[in-house]
């Protein structure tokens, strides 16, 4: 049964009372329809049917807004009340008033309202309250409740007209509208939920539809309702004229009440069996296709033989699916939209669109009498044209609503940064802070003109400012602007008090073509002064081989720490503005004095701006420094493929220092070579760190050749990496089981109760963790169009709602493997540890996978297998979690673990200390 | 319109987060911190939050000032550039004072996860934000002498027993990481790490560990024993037992470097250096979560300590006997 209804705690109420309610309403609504039908055409012909459609679409639309507006000023649930009170009202009125032709058509015209107003109501109350999962579950027995009040309303008829008159049913509907709206009042509807919003207050909805017209998923949704509703509305007619044709007046009332009776019945046998089952297994895209699929058969059925029964079996389809499989799945399909457009566009789709249709097929179908076409054969290739259009829509809205997954899920991104677009008003903003008197709001501001292109606005005055941080900024941005109106100002900053504003006014000057500035700047006191003047006038004079000009031979020549600055100045301004002519320099500094502090991060810069190949054994080498490692890798990565064969020869080499072997993982995915690599270098295993290591940067190396260099996606094997994922899912769901039976209550001893058990408590979860994020990367790879990424976090931390958008789209992933699938749906799945691990092992069948994912009677059981655990780690806490607990069982055990794996002992044991005494830190 | 006004706004944020709040962030952080924001503006009295109230968001005073208020402490004001509620979403708890804005004032909001998905997106600015943390703890520290604010710290007898046994082992020291305020919400994965690639050292009561200027950029946790650091004028002595990172905060801006170390009893410590820290935060980025936190935490309560301290020394003397009797 719970695999029929799925219903968890705290949500049977809720269900119940919705359901309790659909059932009152649709019964009402049955009853009034029974009479209506039955009376209207045993006083009217069959052809004026057209005219109420016409007619009832028309006043739909007014009816529509109002429900809208009704909904916005009082709440959805205040709406519903009243219009339930308003049709018990109107039933009593009509069953008063005397039954002549204007009585039955104002009757159904009334019924016909009454039915369209009521259901969008009570969906729009029932909506929001679920999220998309809890949709899936508790929409097909909320519906239900609708079917089963249809099938007692035309059972209730059917007795009822053997004791009384057909148009007594009109107090029995309108006792049924009663005790809906009394269960109405009482539905508990949280606040954000109660109040349409605002949107749906308009009258008119020009702007509503030109938000259609912009969305195309919107727009297929409005095509498939208006299909839908046209080929019901055929069926429809077709059904009363042929029951008009085929019994006497006075029989129609039963034959209707028998009909639907039987109809009801057959619908709520199709929703309580067959619609959250089908809904599941073929989805909502799915469910949506098997109304029209059957409406197409009747039609088909219809054409061939031109027969009453196809004309019955065609409305016994379309009103035993309607009100439940195809309702719920109508529902659904709507919920991933913005809360905000579904509240717009559905009163659009329930009236303009619904009833649109309908006025426009019941024209055609008036026209269809008038000229004599309306014999059930022509009706029934309507039917079936109609019904294959209606069909291809559902077929054509699958992928936009997926899409409408994505999206829903997707981190949303503002465009551009403040420096992107900058107008007056914004310049006006950073005018203001460069008038700040801190001065790092100045050089922020001063920032974000240059970021802008928007150097030209800065004032040259600015170089009046105390601040030498913010004039040393403002040189640099000027410089770099096509304008000379700063250069007597510079020119008075050579002589300031601050040598790095002193550099900074030279490489200005000395960019423009000063010589007086720059020679002026070889005389200074400071060294890097004196090699910024050194750079720029090598550039001139020797710009193909300045390490020949005398300047600079001089700095690479001087020795003592004063030359060691100077040639650290000169690799800062070659960072900053050299090309590869200067590599020569580079190369001289590195063979000085490669492995003094600091130079491998200023090397490391200079080559990155530059690049050369020559430097990469160097840098490799130099990966293990503690200062400038960022900028070293950056360089390293910088140089690609030839860096990645460097590294893996480097990772090769046996004498290669520990610590840089420790870095070179790290390095390897950045630069690894576009094309599929075959193999893997030697020296990636040795432990399980490496091992770890390993995988995360070949999934990222993958990853990476995912797009080759000219942007197209290489294809991957998609099964490979679903393979990969469902091996990581069975060892998160493994892990999943351990963790739950080391918690449980009911053991003398829980794993929380000793410091050590708590440890390994952390341990398994963080295991639990990654091998979920590894089942989900392995998906992305093999999934590259989808934001797996985004789903993992909905899943991971997001609230009930974004875990049940991943879910959705998680289940219209294509993953090859049913079990892999269901897997990866359990982990969003909001489901107690144990039952979420029976449900992984029943996915996984008589898999050998199935039987990993150990069950632990509890705490014990649980230890005892962590202490078979390959991870020596894992199997070291759990011994001495063992030994701390004191259970005399676990003790035996855990020492005879100890005994067995000598390794363990390593891990925990009294060892010699690696040092005492004191720490000489440096 | 709308839109002038909107990249102006950007702008202004965006020179205010890069100029101001503490850990300045680089233009490219605070370009995606100036999209996440949003703006608050409150009146002189408003109740921005009330203490108890579910903390999800951080909020950057943009203009004016703010009070932080709770039962027996001291108010504490919120002025331009300051953060103020970033402290209850990294503990995870709720509001743990009232914030009351005492003059008009402007915020900038943040969701506080989103603000962590920028830190873990950028590690250099996680790493820069951790300094400007622990450096603007020292002058709070200073001020709360001689103890620095830190309750005194003495064994019980199981850790008595255990500081004269205890030997480093890495379960050892897993359980001693573990229970570090700093590190006890990260992966165990990546205690291992520390745990394995940290250096033990024990000592015998009264060794002296460490002179100023001698713990460069290490950091030491305590596995058992009690080690006392001080410093001279104005002279602090605080006291770390097990699971204690000496000197919490203020060790993450290096700050260590000022204190003298020793061990006040047989003591066994695990060390790492900065870079290991570093090395360890690029793999598994839940550590420097977990010492966000533990920032957070302590810097909390030493605020506590202040607010209380300063609400103390306001209060008059108690009356003497005398007094009373005199009083009409």
């Amino acid at each position: 049964m719970r695999r029929v209804v799925d219903i968890r705690e705290g949500e049977l109420r809720p269900t119940l009372h919705l359901a309790g309610l659909l059932a009152l309403l649709i019964a009402g609504h049955t009853v009034g329809e029974t009479a209506r039908d039955a009376l209207f055409l045993s006083r009217l012909p069959p052809e004026r049917l057209t005219l109420v459609y016409v007619l009832l679409a028309a006043l739909s639309l007014a009816v529509g807004a109002a429900t809208a507006a009704l909904a916005t000023r009082f709440g959805r649930r205040a709406a519903l009340v009243v219009t339930l009170a308003v049709c018990a009202a109107g039933a009593v009125a009509l069953f008063l008033a005397p039954l002549g032709p204007v009585t039955v058509f104002v009757l159904y015209l009334a019924s016909g309202i009454a039915g369209t107003v009521l259901t969008l109501q009570f969906w729009m109350l029932a909506g929001p309250l679920f999220t998309v999962a809890q949709g899936k579950r508790l929409l097909g027995p909320v519906a239900a409740g609708g079917v089963l009040g249809a099938a007692c309303g035309g059972g209730a008829s059917a007795l009822a007209l053997r004791a009384v008159p057909t148009s007594a049913l009109l107090l029995l509907a309108a006792g049924l509208f009663v005790g809906a709206a009394a269960l109405a009042a009482r539905v508990p509807v949280p606040p954000a939920a109660e109040r349409a919003p605002q949107a749906t207050r308009r009258t008119w909805w020009r702007g509503d539809l030109a938000a259609l017209r912009k969305d195309r998923f919107v727009l297929l949704v409005a095509a498939m309702t208006t299909l839908g509703t046209a080929t019901a509305l055929v069926a429809d007619y077709l059904f009363k004229s042929t029951a008009a044709r085929s019994f006497q007046p006075q029989e129609l009332g039963s034959f209707f009440a028998t009909f639907y009776a039987v109809q009801n019945s057959v619908a709520l046998l199709v929703q309580v069996v067959v619609t959250g089952l089908l809904v599941r297994r073929i989805g909502v895209t799915g469910g949506l296709a098997v109304l029209p699929l059957l409406m197409c058969t009747g039609g088909l059925s219809g054409v061939v033989s031109g027969g009453a029964v196809a004309a019955f079996a065609a409305k016994g389809a379309d009103g035993s699916m309607r009100h439940s499989l195809h309702r719920v799945a109508s529902e659904l399909v709507l919920l991933p939209m913005r809360a905000e457009l579904r509240d717009r566009v559905k009163p659009l789709l329930d009236t303009l669109f619904g009833r649109g249709a309908q006025a426009l097929t019941a024209g055609a179908v008036l026209a269809l009498a008038s000229f004599g076409l309306d014999d059930p054969r022509t009706l029934s290739w309507v039917m079936l044209g109609l019904g294959l259009a209606w069909l291809a829509t559902v077929a054509a809205i699958r992928t936009p609503y997926v899409d409408l997954f994505r999206r829903a899920i997707a981190r949303g991104e503002l465009p551009g940064g403040a420096a992107d677009d900058l107008d007056v008003a914004a310049i006006e903003a950073v005018m203001e802070a460069l008038a700040s008197s801190d001065e790092q709001t100045v050089v922020a501001a001063i920032d974000v003109l240059h970021e802008s292109g928007r150097s030209r606005v800065l004032p040259a005055i600015i170089l009046y400012h105390a601040s030498p941080r913010v004039l040393e900024r403002a040189l640099v941005v000027l410089a770099s602007a096509e304008r000379r109106d700063w250069v007597p100002l510079a020119k008075k900053l050579v002589d300031h008090g601050e040598a790095g504003v002193r550099a900074c006014a030279l490489r200005a000057l000395a960019a423009i073509g000063d010589e007086p500035a720059v020679q002026r700047g070889l005389s200074d006191g400071d060294d890097r002064v004196r090699a910024c003047a050194a750079f720029f006038l090598a550039q001139r004079r020797a710009a193909e081989a300045p390490q020949q000009a005398p300047e600079i031979a001089l700095i690479l020549a001087r020795d003592g720490e004063e030359g060691a600055r100077a040639r650290a100045a000169l690799l800062g301004i070659i960072a900053e503005l050299g090309d590869a002519a200067w590599l020569p320099v580079v190369e001289a500094v590195v063979a000085r004095e490669g492995g003094a502090a600091g130079v491998p991060a200023l090397v490391a810069a200079a080559v990155l701006r530059t690049g050369d190949e020559r430097f990469l054994p160097y840098l490799i080498g130099q990966l293990g420094a503690n200062d400038g490692r960022g900028v070293i890798r950056d360089a390293v990565a910088a140089m690609g493929e030839p860096a990645f064969a460097a590294l893996t020869a480097a990772l090769e080499d046996g004498g290669t220092a520990p610590r840089v072997r420790l870095e070179i993982p790290r390095r390897s995915p950045s630069c690894a070579p576009r094309r599929p690599s075959t193999g893997s270098p030697r020296g990636w295993g040795g432990g399980q760190r490496g091992a770890a290591l390993q995988a995360a940067a070949r999934l990222e190396r993958l990853r990476q050749l995912g797009s080759d260099t000219s942007g197209a996606r290489l294809r991957f094997d998609r099964r490979m990496f679903e393979g990969e994922a469902r091996k990581n899912l069975v060892e998160h769901f493994r892990m999943v089981a351990l963790t739950d039976a080391l918690c449980r209550s009911g053991d003398d001893a829980r794993a929380e109760g000793t410091a050590v058990g708590r440890v390994l408590l952390g341990l398994l979860g963080d295991k639990r963790n990654q091998s979920l994020d590894r089942a989900f990367r392995a998906l992305q790879l093999g999934h590259p169009d989808e934001d797996l990424g985004s789903v993992q976090a909905a899943v991971t931390r997001g609230d009930k709602r974004a875990r049940a958008n991943a879910l959705e789209l998680l289940e219209a992933l294509p993953v090859s493997a049913a079990e892999t699938k269901e897997l990866v749906r359990l982990t969003a799945e909001e489901l107690p540890p144990a039952q979420s691990v029976a449900r992984a092992r029943r996915a996984l069948g008589s898999s050998p996978d199935a039987a990993r994912i150990e069950t632990h009677a509890g705490h014990h059981p649980a230890v005892l297998r962590l202490l078979e655990d390959r991870d020596d780690v894992v199997a070291a806490l759990a011994a001495y979690h063992a030994l701390d607990s004191g259970a005399a069982a676990l003790v035996r055990e855990a020492q005879g673990t100890l005994d067995a794996r000598p390794s363990l002992g390593n891990l925990g044991a009294r060892q010699p200390l690696a040092r005492e005494g004191r720490v000489n830190a440096r | 319109m709308h839109a002038e006004l909107d990249r102006a706004t950007r702008v202004k944020r965006e020179l205010f987060l890069r100029a101001l709040v503490p850990g300045k962030a680089p233009p490219p952080v605070a370009r995606q911190l100036v999209k996440m924001m949003r703006e608050l503006s409150a009146p002189r009295g408003a109740v921005l939050y009330q203490r108890g109230a579910p903390a999800k968001d951080a909020y950057f005073v943009y203009e004016g000032t703010v009070d932080l208020l709770a039962e027996g402490e001291a108010s504490m004001p919120m002025e331009k550039g300051d953060v103020m509620g970033m402290i209850d979403c990294a503990i995870q708890r709720p509001r743990g004072r009232t914030a009351v804005a005492r003059t008009d004032v402007d915020l900038l909001v943040i969701d506080a996860q989103d603000w962590m998905d920028v830190f873990e997106e950028n590690l250099g600015y996680s790493r820069m934000v951790m300094d400007t943390l622990g450096r603007m703890q020292r002058p709070l520290v200073l001020e709360l002498t001689p103890d620095g604010g830190v309750p005194a710290r003495e064994l019980g007898p199981e850790e008595a027993l255990h500081a004269g046994v205890a030997a480093g082992t890495v379960v050892e020291r897993l359980v001693a990481l573990r229970s570090t305020m700093h590190f006890e919400v990260a992966s165990v994965q990546s205690l291992c790490e520390l745990a394995v690639r940290g250096d033990v050292l024990r000592a015998t009561a009264g060794t002296r560990l460490l002179q100023p200027g001698e713990a460069g950029d290490r950091f030491f946790v305590v596995i058992a024993g009690l080690v006392e650091v001080e410093r001279d004028d104005p002279t602090v002595r605080i006291t770390h037992g097990p699971g204690d990172l000496v000197l919490g905060n203020l060790s993450l801006a290096g700050a260590l470097d000022e204190f003298r170390m020793s061990a006040r009893t047989d003591a066994v410590l695990l060390t790492f250096p900065r870079s290991l820290l570093d090395d360890v935060i690029e793999d598994h980025f839940d550590l420097a979560q977990s010492i966000f936190r533990g920032i957070a935490i302590e810097r909390d309560r030493l605020m506590t300590v202040r607010a209380q301290r300063q609400l103390a020394s306001q209060r008059p003397p108690p009356l003497s006997s005398h007094t009373e009797t005199t009083t009409p």
